[in-house]
């Protein structure tokens, strides 16, 4: 079983291998030869769900074999409740692609199923990942066979798109590489000289905050490019507008789901300080994204650019589920990368259909198509429904749990959480209006082209490949269980985890090196009180109390490490450090009221050791005679000679 | 349509139940719950808006008389009357099939029977089997819990704190008397299609029936006020922020500006060794003046800032200004701002006292 995940990488590389060695012009040989080698893929990802042991928050079917020694590199994989689902979908959306281009990609077919191959295996492995080095390079290998479909086999601008999709996620991309390194030399100096780019290995490195903000936002920009975050989204429409329509399909249905994979897994794991301060930034760029990719996707004349749009709109959905932190959250987000890969994965096919018909994707070139393809107005309402979010399909599910998490138990200690939401929930209703207009315009109304009377309804071949699509946007509507509980006990784990390590963080917010999580661990047992302490009980109280009730999150007991006030912490509110003393880090701005946790020395004053608490004794110390300036001076001297 | 009465005998009969029913003619169950409903509108009022109840039931028996207008001005203009369409249309007209008749007949029955769920008290014929249905879902909402009448005015009840059956009977009158005469109204302008007399009546009342006709503009204020002002912001998020700024300024901007910048280093590498050469030059200059000529560096060796890091020559800061000696001359730097700070290897400063602040657990 272990080597489960690696058949599942080596499947479609080797079928990519056998069909790129056909002679040219094979075409249908090729194709079959894929389609063959894709469908063997979903069976054998098929074990991955029924031996998935539910209830396990950790990952499973793992594999570790060294690959790099000598920098601690290894070829590690595993999967657990976030990235089960997207593989799956992966797996099963491959055929689905190659199937469903049969007739509309017959120019190079070989090459260009040999590409989706390729692509299915780079981004099976972005997911299972668990070594940062392996997760970059099939990162990075999923640009590839992308940007070549969408140069060789795409619209008229084909080119110009290509380029741009490369560049735009190679620019994000170059700053997560520096930032890997970082982390890969931060777990050497904090284990004083073993090297590790493992996942598992780097979580128990504390970093300092500073690293923790350039490190998370450089993580972001890869991350937030792949979604795509709202100002960074401009790549996505064009890419959609020129990929043939599988690529299309890959694209939203995976693709995009990757960047918000990458932050679940990597960016707010690994730093919980930066990413419980910066999660309000994402949040609210979200927000502006559900709301402004709704707005321009109304305004579309272009049916695939309508949907490419819908696709930012729908992924700030997700975004705003992560940056909120809580199980309900999370689990909705996972949902909802599944559902938005179904219903606009069905949707940018429909589009497809069309165009294949017509060779137009002009919304105004159609109209009255429900009289002449009934089936495919069936297919296509379903889609389009379970992309608005109508309860009973998939969309539902999703947008709930996170719109639901994010308000109730959310981590975001923004005061506008609430208003935040709210406009969230705006952005489902401009949803319906600009899918129901765009079915309205296109499947309602007289015939207005005499073309458009003679069109023919699906075949079969399309028929069965819309089918499991559209049958898994009712079911997964109507029965979300079996999905959600293999998420939910992996989201229950990681907020637990985020709050643990987001405590050590803080513990260690004067730190000039990183550290290792043990030496912080027993300061820990109660993270809440002291995340709370530090920032404040902003959201109303039962934002936290589901958060208590987590398995990972011990109970404060009286010997808890929870320092007692300091009596003259009020004479120089400079001295005790706070994680964050920039005002760009920190929203809220650096002297924002705490209220009555002014009173309340922060935990870092705790911490026994390290030159910087000797430091702040002296400072605070001076500080007592009256001098608080002198103070301040000293402790930045003994900061820059300290660390020794 | 008109006439249709020959053609389509059954679905005039119901139609005409269901018209007799949603009008308020009694026996038929429109009757009792419109009764019902315009008997508590009268009845029940509360402190704070005195005469209200009575404008409510104004309210509701004009509502009633137009109710019984409009349903048979339909009836009359598509079942009585001459038939107004051409004679082909007549002529093929589907007669009616027990699939579509049944269901028509199981509703008029319930249309017309339907009522007797719900008799009034003054007919003292039973419980008032829905009188009691819905009350645990009113209770829970607070204010309108406990008995039906709470809010009645105590001078229209009797002992037991019913309404009183002469104001339930004059009720009844006025609203069926109302009914009877929207149905006679309607009779007299559509009997026989459209009349000479509803198009004087119409011609009377232009401003209203224009108003009627155009739905009063609801369709066409939320239009104004939300369709209008989303579109048009959506178009300049698309245009503005998406294509001009975000695309334009900020992506082809980035792009421009390589290029642009690329293009002119471009013009350097012409193949001029001498170019090369010099630009070598300055640029080693620069590398060594900031390296090895800085006053901060101490010293070049081993990194001694953490006894882990990485090996190799890394030059090491400190305070004080490093002599440069060229050729017996030594070069003036000028001290560095910041004060001298112990040595590196040095013991780090004492403790702070025990009571120290935060000091202790």
């Amino acid at each position: 079983m272990t080597a489960l995940l690696a058949v599942l990488l080596a499947l479609p590389v080797l079928g990519a291998l056998v069909v790129a060695t056909l002679p040219q012009g094979e075409t249908r040989m090729a194709q079959g030869i894929g389609l063959g080698f894709a469908v063997l893929e979903l069976l054998a990802s098929i074990p991955l769900v029924t031996g998935f042991e539910v209830g396990v928050a950790g990952m499973q079917f793992e594999h570790k074999v060294a690959w790099i020694p000598a920098f601690g590199v290894h070829y590690h994989v595993g999967v657990d409740g976030f990235s089960l689902w997207i593989v799956m979908l992966t797996t099963l959306l491959t055929p689905i692609c190659i199937w469903g281009a049969w007739r509309s990609i017959e120019k190079r077919g070989g090459e260009f199923v040999a590409a989706m191959l390729l692509l299915e295996t780079a981004m099976i492995g972005a997911l299972v990942s668990l070594d940062l080095i392996l997760f970059f390079t099939f990162w990075e290998l999923m640009l590839v066979p992308m940007a070549l479909v969408i140069g060789i086999w795409g619209s008229e601008q084909r080119v110009a798109a290509a380029i741009k999709f490369f560049l735009y996620t190679m620019v994000g991309s170059a700053f997560m590489l520096v930032a890997i390194i970082y982390l890969g030399v931060a777990h050497h100096e904090a284990t004083r000289g073993v090297w590790s780019f493992d996942l598992a290995d780097l979580r128990q490195v504390v970093l300092t905050p500073e690293a923790q903000f350039w490190c998370f936002w450089a993580f972001i920009a890869s991350f937030a490019i792949k979604v795509p975050l709202f100002p960074v989204h401009t790549w996505l429409p064009d890419a959609h507008t020129q990929a043939p329509t599988p690529g299309s399909v890959i694209l939203a249905g995976v693709l995009l789901k990757l960047g918000a994979y990458g932050m679940l897994r990597f960016a707010f794991p690994l730093f919980p300080l930066a990413a419980g301060e910066q999660a309000q930034v994402l949040a609210i760029l979200a927000v502006i994204g559900i709301v402004y990719g709704a707005l321009v996707a109304w305004v579309q004349s272009d049916a695939k650019r309508l949907v490419a749009y819908s696709s930012v709109s729908h992924m700030g959905f997700i975004v705003l589920g992560i940056a909120g932190m809580s199980t309900q959250g999370l689990t909705g987000a996972t949902f909802q990368s599944l559902g938005h890969g179904l219903t606009t994965g069905a949707l940018f096919l429909a589009i497809g259909v069309l165009y294949e018909r017509r060779h137009t994707r002009l919304i105004s070139e159609f109209g009255g198509l429900a009289r002449t393809m009934p089936i495919f107005a069936g297919m296509f309402m379903i889609a389009l429904l379970g992309s608005a979010g109508v309860p009973g399909l998939v969309g539902f599910v999703g947008e709930f749990l996170i719109l639901i998490g994010t308000y109730t138990h959310g981590g975001l200690t923004l005061r506008a959480v609430p208003v935040l939401v709210t406009i969230a929930a705006t952005g489902v209703i401009l949803g319906v209006v600009y899918l129901l207009h765009l079915y309205q315009k296109l499947m309602f109304g007289p015939i207005t082209q005499p073309k458009n009377t003679t069109l023919s309804d699906l075949n079969l071949r399309e028929t069965l490949v819309f089918a499991p699509l559209v049958i898994l946007i009712v079911a997964m509507g109507l029965y979300p269980e079996p999905f959600t509980k293999r998420i939910d006990p992996t989201s229950q784990a990681a907020v637990a985890d985020f709050q643990l390590r987001r405590c050590a963080s803080i513990w260690h917010a004067n730190g000039e090196r990183p550290v290792l999580l043990s030496s912080l661990a027993d300061k820990c047992t109660d993270p809440l009180a002291i995340i709370s302490r530090t920032y404040g009980d902003q959201r109303p109280a039962f934002a936290f109390a589901e958060l208590r009730a987590l398995p990972g999150i011990a109970k404060p007991t009286p010997a808890a490490a929870v320092p007692a006030p300091a009596p003259d912490a009020k004479a120089d509110p400079k001295v005790p450090p706070r994680p964050v003393n920039d005002p760009r880090k920190n929203p809220r701005g650096p002297e924002s009221k705490r209220g009555p946790q002014d009173g309340k020395a922060p935990p870092t004053a705790e911490v026994k050791a390290g030159p910087r608490v000797r430091a702040d004794r002296k400072a605070a110390g001076d500080a007592k005679a009256g001098d608080a300036k002198a103070g301040d001076a000293k402790a930045r001297d003994d900061k820059a000679g300290g660390g020794r | 349509m008109g006439g249709l009465k020959e053609k389509m005998p059954w679905t005039r009969i119901t139609f005409l139940v269901s018209c007799l029913a949603i009008s308020g003619i009694p026996i038929f169950s429109g009757f009792f719950s419109k009764d019902e409903i315009l008997l508590s509108a009268y009845a029940n009022a509360s402190e704070w808006t005195p005469g209200l109840n009575y404008a409510l039931w104004i309210v509701g028996v004009i509502t009633a008389f137009f109710t019984a207008f409009y349903m048979f001005r339909l009836y009359y203009l598509v079942f009585e009357g001459k038939f107004r369409g051409d004679h082909h249309t007549w002529t093929h007209y589907v007669t009616e099939h027990w699939i579509m008749t049944f269901p028509l007949i199981v509703l008029a029955v319930g249309a017309a029977f339907g009522g007797f769920l719900g008799i009034p008290h003054v007919f003292h014929m039973g419980p008032h089997v829905l009188g009691e249905w819905l009350e645990p879902i009113i209770a829970t909402s607070d204010g309108f819990g406990g008995e039906f009448f709470v809010g009645a005015r105590p001078e229209l009840l009797d002992e037991e704190g019913h309404v009183l059956s002469s104001v339930e009977w004059g009720l009844m009158a006025a609203s069926v008397v109302v009914a009877l005469a929207g149905i006679l109204f309607a009779r007299a302008l559509y009997k026989d299609g459209p009349s000479q007399a509803a198009e004087s009546w119409r011609a009377r009342l232009s401003a209203l029936y224009n108003a009627s006709l155009a739905k009063y503009w609801v369709d066409e204020l939320y239009d104004f006020v939300v369709v209008r002002p989303l579109r048009f912001l959506g178009g300049i998020c698309y245009q503005v922020g998406d294509q001009l700024i975000v695309d334009g300024l900020g992506v082809s901007g980035v792009a421009g500006t390589v290029g642009a910048l690329g293009n002119r280093a471009r013009t350097w590498h012409n193949g001029n060794v001498r170019r090369y050469l010099t630009v070598l030059l300055f640029g080693g200059a620069i590398v060594v003046g900031t390296v090895y000529l800085n006053p901060q560096v101490v010293e070049f060796g081993p990194s001694k800032i953490h006894p882990i890091d990485l090996g190799g020559l890394r030059p090491q800061l400190g305070a004080h200004p490093v002599k440069i000696t060229v050729l017996g001359y030594t070069l003036p730097w000028p001290a560095p701002p910041t004060a001298p700070r112990p040595a590196p290897g040095q013991a780090p400063p004492p403790d702070a006292p025990a009571d120290a602040p935060g000091g202790g657990r």
